[in-house]
């Protein structure tokens, strides 16, 4: 294989950042984005100034708080680092078209032949954070590698606002003194069975035959061989189509209230058709995600007897899915519901005997999703689901 | 009981009733096939109580009796003996354990018992018809392609089976295709009558008209229909429910007919159909002068075919489902067939060219707006 020129360019706490950018109020201070402690909100993103506490994404906001006296909750306004992250996606594609989004806010890019246009590597990294800082007032950290693991490694090398350029000749060194859980495809697992054979810098790791990795790991040994040496063969996947859109919600209190959930799974069948309906695809499996008070989770899935995005259906399959699984009893935290074997709606040969009711159904979804195009989501909704003021 | 026979034999009966035994059940006894003897005959049953299959094959009867043996443990066994073995069957009324002798070596199997087998409906006295093997398996295989699996509008999961004085039509439709097949009678039914079939015993039953110049006969009751062929009946549940007028779909006027060579347009689609993906199974036709374009635009690729053909009325383009466009050519019996359209997104007419026994109507795909 020809050796490749990857960059993986990391925003410097996102969404945090985006809100201190558009509310003077905010900058300097510690800043985190998420849902309240009270509501068991978690942390989706950190401003610098408030991980100096400690604070981390993923963590309970009431730990959190905890942390950090006088920390300012935002909550999240997606439309809008989604805008944003779509500016950026722009700004990658000006300089090759080989962008493979991994979130929001970060993203692999194959610079490979590149370095003709653009200048060196180091070049093209620092015209894209200088285009990200002009254009977006935002900053973000660039790894430049031979390949995606050391990309991201060495983007995460130094933040914020790090640029780090490993050559190929580099990469073994560099490896050395990393902590084994910080690569890629090294999980919490992987990492505490290497511990207990003394690894714990990537170094040790490169230090270890192929022949014991395999002995010990079976096949993953010889990925782990190739992972300390820092070779990674992944090609940067321009275009991923989803597989699975689902949606799910954590109640603020647990309940066991048979109607809210059942009204709560609606809603969110609700939100997940629309969204198969707006990028034109249809469903053939469902899947209804329960989460106990006792932390326990259960999945059950069901195949639709054909592929659909109409909300009727989808709710039928995931209510009669929960008959079958819950009666109200233990307690609930979670519910969420995931559509799967998603395929493009494609062309559709009308009915010789139209079923009436469906007809009628895809009539309303159509003038109720147009309402919500012009309107907002909120603009409409079935009756059922309308709640007091 | 106490029977013995050749293996080869026991096998056959089998193979014949399995296929009635649900693969999941949750009455333990349907997962056994019940075995009983009548005379110098051993009659095997199956059944998921909406259909059951049963048929006899002779056997030496030591002692009369019945029994239910697990279904897939003796059919296994039967097909792993050598043809020719005799296998001894005994079996104990009172324990329901059955030992199975071959050769120097036995099996015991612990069966159920046989009086909580589901007891098969009667045959009605008087029958409604007999046909030909041959002609209703002709007659199956060129509808049931068309049924439909999805089970929230039962009627269509099933064959209409339509008597008339003179005339045999049987229907077929998944609300996106239709087929329908007539035939002229030689005899007249006993009574005039429209039934339901189930799609799934029919597909079960065609597999068993294999016999050439042997007939089929067929009685209905009021909820239920049998087949006697050969050895073997057949009983099904009808469905309920009222089949919608078929006829009013069936396309009257047409304005383009197209009469072209049959294999030559399923061997164009055959290939085009190759570029589809799960999301992409439309195949279109451009109708111009007399050449009939079969093409497919995918990201994979695209394909282009032209086909000499004999064209009377508009010029079109018009798209379907490459699946139901090569099912529908495949049961086209003849070399050249008429494909008649009456728009781009209105039903189009299949028939064998110089037969007006068969017709299958096809929906055009269109994009979803």
């Amino acid at each position: 294989m020809q050796s490749r020129h990857i960059l993986h360019v990391d925003m410097d706490a996102f969404f945090a950042s985006i809100e201190q950018r558009d509310n003077p109020d905010l900058r300097g201070k510690p800043v985190v984005v998420g849902g309240l402690p009270e509501t068991r909100g978690v942390v989706a993103a950190a401003s610098y100034e408030a991980r100096r506490y400690g604070i981390k994404s993923a963590m309970p906001m009431a730990t959190a708080v905890r942390l950090c006296t006088g920390l300012i909750i935002v909550s999240s306004h997606h439309g809008r680092y989604r805008s944003v992250s779509s500016q950026l996606m722009a700004i990658f594609s000006d300089y090759t078209p080989l962008v493979e989004p991994v979130s929001l806010d970060e993203a692999y890019l194959d610079v490979t032949g590149c370095t003709h246009l653009f200048g060196t590597l180091k070049d093209i990294a620092k015209k894209i954070q200088n285009r990200i800082a002009g254009e977006l007032q935002l900053t973000a950290s660039v790894g430049v590698g031979p390949n995606k693991l050391v990309a991201k490694l060495a983007s995460d090398y130094r933040k914020p606002e790090g640029l780090t350029v490993i050559s190929p000749q580099e990469v073994e060194s560099f490896l050395a003194n990393m902590p084994v859980e910080k690569v890629w495809g090294i999980g919490p697992r992987t990492c505490s069975e290497l511990q207990k054979i003394g690894v714990t810098t990537v170094g040790k790791l490169q230090g270890i035959s192929l022949d014991f990795l395999m002995q010990r790991f079976g096949k993953h040994g010889k990925v782990l061989y190739e992972l300390s040496r820092g070779l990674d063969e992944r090609p940067v996947i321009t275009e991923q189509k989803a597989k699975t859109m689902g949606k799910e919600i954590t109640f603020p209190k647990d309940i066991r209230d048979v109607p809210r959930v059942k009204n709560t799974l609606w809603e969110l069948a609700e939100a997940v058709c629309h969204r198969m309906r707006k990028k034109g695809l249809v469903c053939a499996s469902v899947t209804l995600k329960l989460k106990y008070a006792d932390l326990s989770l259960i999945t059950r899935t069901v195949t639709l007897p054909r592929p659909t995005a109409l909300t009727v259906l989808v709710r039928e399959a995931v209510l009669s899915l929960l008959k079958a699984n819950w009666n109200g009893y233990p307690f609930v935290r979670l519910v969420g519901i995931s559509c799967g074997k998603l395929m493009e709606c494609g062309n559709v040969s009308p009915s010789l005997f139209p079923d009436e009711a469906m007809d009628k159904e895809e009539k309303i979804t159509r003038v109720t999703d147009n309402l919500k195009e012009k309107f907002g989501e909120q603009v409409v909704t079935s009756a059922a689901l309308l709640k007091e003021k | 009981m106490q029977i013995s026979l050749p293996a080869e034999n026991l096998l056959n009966a089998l193979l014949t009733v399995y296929r009635a035994v649900p693969p999941r059940t949750p009455l333990p006894i349907l997962t056994g096939i019940l075995f009983e003897t009548k005379e110098n005959e051993l009659y095997i049953t199956a059944t998921d109580l909406e259909h059951s299959i049963c048929t006899y094959v002779s056997a030496t009867i030591e002692e009369p009796g019945a029994a239910v043996l697990p279904a897939r443990e003796i059919t296994e066994l039967a097909r792993r003996l050598h043809d020719t073995s005799i296998v001894k069957i005994q079996t104990d009324g009172q324990t329901n354990t059955t030992v199975i002798n071959y050769a120097q070596s036995e099996l015991t199997l612990h069966g159920f018992s046989p009086d909580e087998y589901p007891t098969m409906p009667e045959l009605p006295k008087e029958n409604l018809i007999n046909l030909p093997q041959q002609q209703l398996r002709k007659m199956l295989k060129q509808v049931l392609y068309a049924v439909s699996t999805e089970e929230h509008r039962p009627v269509f999961t099933g064959v209409l089976f339509e008597f008339t004085n003179e005339k045999l039509n049987v229907v077929a439709t998944d609300t996106h295709r239709l087929a329908l097949r007539s035939t002229l009678l030689d005899t007249q039914p006993s009574k005039l009558i429209n039934v339901i079939v189930p799609g799934k015993t029919l597909n079960e039953l065609s597999k068993l008209l294999v016999k050439e110049d042997s007939e089929v006969s067929i009685y209905v009751t009021e909820n239920q229909i049998f087949f006697l062929l050969n050895e073997v009946q057949i009983v099904t549940r009808l469905l309920a429910g009222n089949y919608p007028n078929y006829n009013l779909v069936i396309p009257q006027h047409t304005s383009c007919d197209v009469t072209l060579d049959t294999k030559e347009l399923l061997e164009a689609v055959d290939r085009a159909f190759l570029l589809s993906s799960p999301g992409r199974q439309t195949v279109f036709f451009q109708l111009q002068e007399n050449t009939l374009t079969v093409f497919l635009n995918a990201q994979t690729g695209r394909i282009r075919e032209d086909l000499q053909v004999n064209i009377t009325g508009d010029q079109m383009d018009i798209g379907f489902n490459g699946r139901y466009l090569m099912d529908a050519l495949k049961t086209i019996n003849s070399e050249q067939l008429h494909f008649k359209f009456t728009g781009p997104t209105t039903p189009a007419l299949l028939k064998p060219a110089g037969q007006d026994e068969y017709i299958s109507v096809l929906v055009p795909a269109i994009p979803q707006q």
